[in-house]
């Protein structure tokens, strides 16, 4: 009887050991975030809505896809957590509008947490994201290689004239044009099972500040001009902010 | 006596707890895939795993009129291998149809390639499987290749979808240049220049490696267009959108666009460069639909013919492994 309950045990043990299950650290908050459009300060509408830029040329939006990398977690004692997932966001696709970070973070107090819009020249090599990707944004080869950081494109009319817009950007010549931001938290105390924040683009912005965008002047493709690449580096700088949805309180 | 039938349901229990230790009843050889230098992994369901036997029994079919209920015709009767297993008037070819995910110009079949051939087999030719059932040597082939006493549509479907994944095209002049193994003249150097700069701006939508994104776009073909893509969606944006086609022995594939309009690779060109036509769900990457077109002078439209024909792949068209033979 004893050596049935025995082997009773060493079989029970195996067949729970062969599955793989992932442990509960109560000590860790998984993470998820949203990422939200607006235009100034309403929720973006694509196609129909017009928007006017600071030079007064209309505009419409047709596409939003982009890349956030390198989401990272800053504590108040220094230390840093950063999540290896490269995300692709299609306005247009649910599916990637939300994204669960692969890292857990330690409960504690943070200062800011920083993410990379686009892609750094480390995490932006041709063929390395898959095929799906290489398929919707490739840089191509001949430009340098790698990835479109954002294909943001749509329709404009100005006094004398209508057309495309095609604000595609991404590396040149071997320069980085990414944008790492560090967005302060204000002492922000993860506690609880999961944190969850939204990333929003204010469509707005890329038009604006410092430079006010001009379709006409830039025309309908700027990808090979590192002047407009540069251009559109300095206007995302304020393009992204940090929101916590009231849940999290 | 006791311990070994311990032992015994031990090792049952682990084999039971883990997935794809089952063996068919039947011995298959697997095929070797090779994957052009270069090309991606294929993405291969688990449940349909090349096989010498597979690949084999695919090849039969596609050759073979007796999928079709009269009996008219084969898949190789459209899909011709000299032009890249395609056909006019406008049958897209079938190369590297192993990363798609898409199918047909509207995208009226979306998934693997076993989806789109049981839409070829039950619905394009409406297959008899008394034909193949009652057949003098296919039953023991489909025996051989799964394991079935009986065909199915599932086995006639992941037998082509097998053969398919075979029809691989990446040793083109173009694949050539990019291992090192062969140059651009200058003409098809300016013509790559085109291709991949926002200049010509072909590469958003004939992306590189399959020389297509697999989406669906408006490409200012005509101000009253076919609905296309609309068709399938019901979406007014969708209107007039149509697959982008791979451009991968695009000189072999003539005639050109989703209903053959345009016999040469030249009158593509002409179109691109100033017969771009406005109507409401163009899409931005037309970027110059205002002037027509991108506006190219008669050198630069020869250096793009150039770059396209580069893309011509010999090995693939004579390959024998992919022939009736």
């Amino acid at each position: 009887m004893i050596r049935q309950s025995h082997f009773l045990v060493i079989i029970i043990f195996v067949f729970f050991s062969t599955c793989t299950k992932n442990s509960v650290d109560p000590e860790e908050a998984k993470v998820t975030i949203s990422f939200d459009h607006i235009n100034n300060s309403s929720p973006l509408v694509l196609d129909q809505a017009v928007y006017t830029n600071a030079v007064g040329q209309e505009y419409s939006i047709k596409t939003v896809k982009y890349f956030i990398s390198r989401v990272t977690f800053h504590k108040t004692d220094g230390s840093t957590y950063e999540s290896p997932d490269i995300h692709f966001i299609d306005i247009r696709d649910a599916n990637t509008l939300h994204l669960e970070l692969t890292n857990k973070i330690p409960y504690g107090n943070y200062t800011s947490i920083s993410f990379v819009y686009g892609l750094v020249a480390e995490d932006n090599i041709t063929g390395s994201l898959g095929i799906s990707l290489d398929r919707l944004m490739e840089w191509p080869v001949p430009m340098g290689g790698g990835y479109h950081y954002m294909k943001l494109e749509g329709n404009y009319t100005g006094s004398n004239e209508s057309d495309f817009f095609n604000f595609h950007a991404g590396p040149l010549a071997e320069k980085d044009y990414s944008i790492t931001l560090d967005v302060p938290v204000n002492d922000l105390l993860v506690a609880g099972e999961s944190l969850k924040f939204n990333i929003e683009m204010n469509i707005a912005n890329w038009f604006q500040n410092p430079t006010n965008w001009d379709f006409k002047y830039w025309g309908s493709g700027i990808m090979g001009n590192p002047d407009a690449q540069a251009t559109v580096q300095k206007n995302g700088v304020d393009v992204f902010s940090i929101t916590f949805p009231l849940e999290n309180n | 006596m006791k311990n070994t039938a311990f032992i015994s349901i031990i090792i049952l229990i682990v084999l039971a707890n883990c997935k794809g230790t089952e063996k068919p009843p039947y011995q298959t050889t697997r095929y070797e895939l090779k994957l052009p230098a270069g090309f991606p992994e294929m993405s291969i369901p688990d449940d349909n795993a090349l096989t010498i036997e597979g690949v084999a029994l695919g090849k039969k079919l596609y050759y073979d009129p007796i999928l079709d209920k009269n009996k008219a015709r084969a898949c190789a009767t459209c899909h011709l291998q000299e032009k890249s297993f395609s056909s006019a008037p406008a049958v897209l070819p079938h190369v590297n149809l192993g990363w798609q995910h898409n199918w047909l110009w509207k995208g009226e079949v979306q998934g693997s390639l076993e989806d789109i051939m049981a839409f070829e087999v039950q619905d394009f030719f409406e297959t008899n499987l008394d034909n193949l059932n009652n057949h003098s040597e296919y039953p023991a082939l489909f025996k051989n290749a799964f394991g079935v006493d009986k065909i199915n549509f599932i086995e006639v479907e992941k037998a082509l979808a097998q053969f398919l994944r075979t029809l691989n095209s990446g040793n083109a002049k173009f694949d050539k240049v990019q291992r090192g193994e062969a140059a651009f003249t200058n003409e098809e150097s300016l013509g790559l220049e085109l291709f991949f700069t926002e200049k010509g701006d072909c590469f958003h939508c004939h992306a590189t490696t399959f020389f297509s994104d697999n989406q669906f776009h408006n490409n200012a073909l005509d101000s009253n267009p076919d609905p296309g893509y609309y068709e399938v969606t019901g979406d007014s944006l969708d209107y007039g959108k149509f697959k982008s086609p791979t451009l991968r022995n695009i000189e072999l594939t003539a005639p050109y666009m989703h209903d053959g309009r345009h016999n040469t690779l030249e009158e593509v060109i002409d179109f691109y460069s100033e017969g771009l036509q406005h109507s409401a769900t163009v899409d931005p990457l037309m970027k110059q639909l205002s002037k027509g077109g991108i506006q190219l002078t008669n050198e630069e439209k020869a250096a793009l013919l150039a770059f396209l024909k580069t893309l011509t792949d010999e090995e693939f068209i004579n390959n024998p492994e992919f022939s009736n033979n």
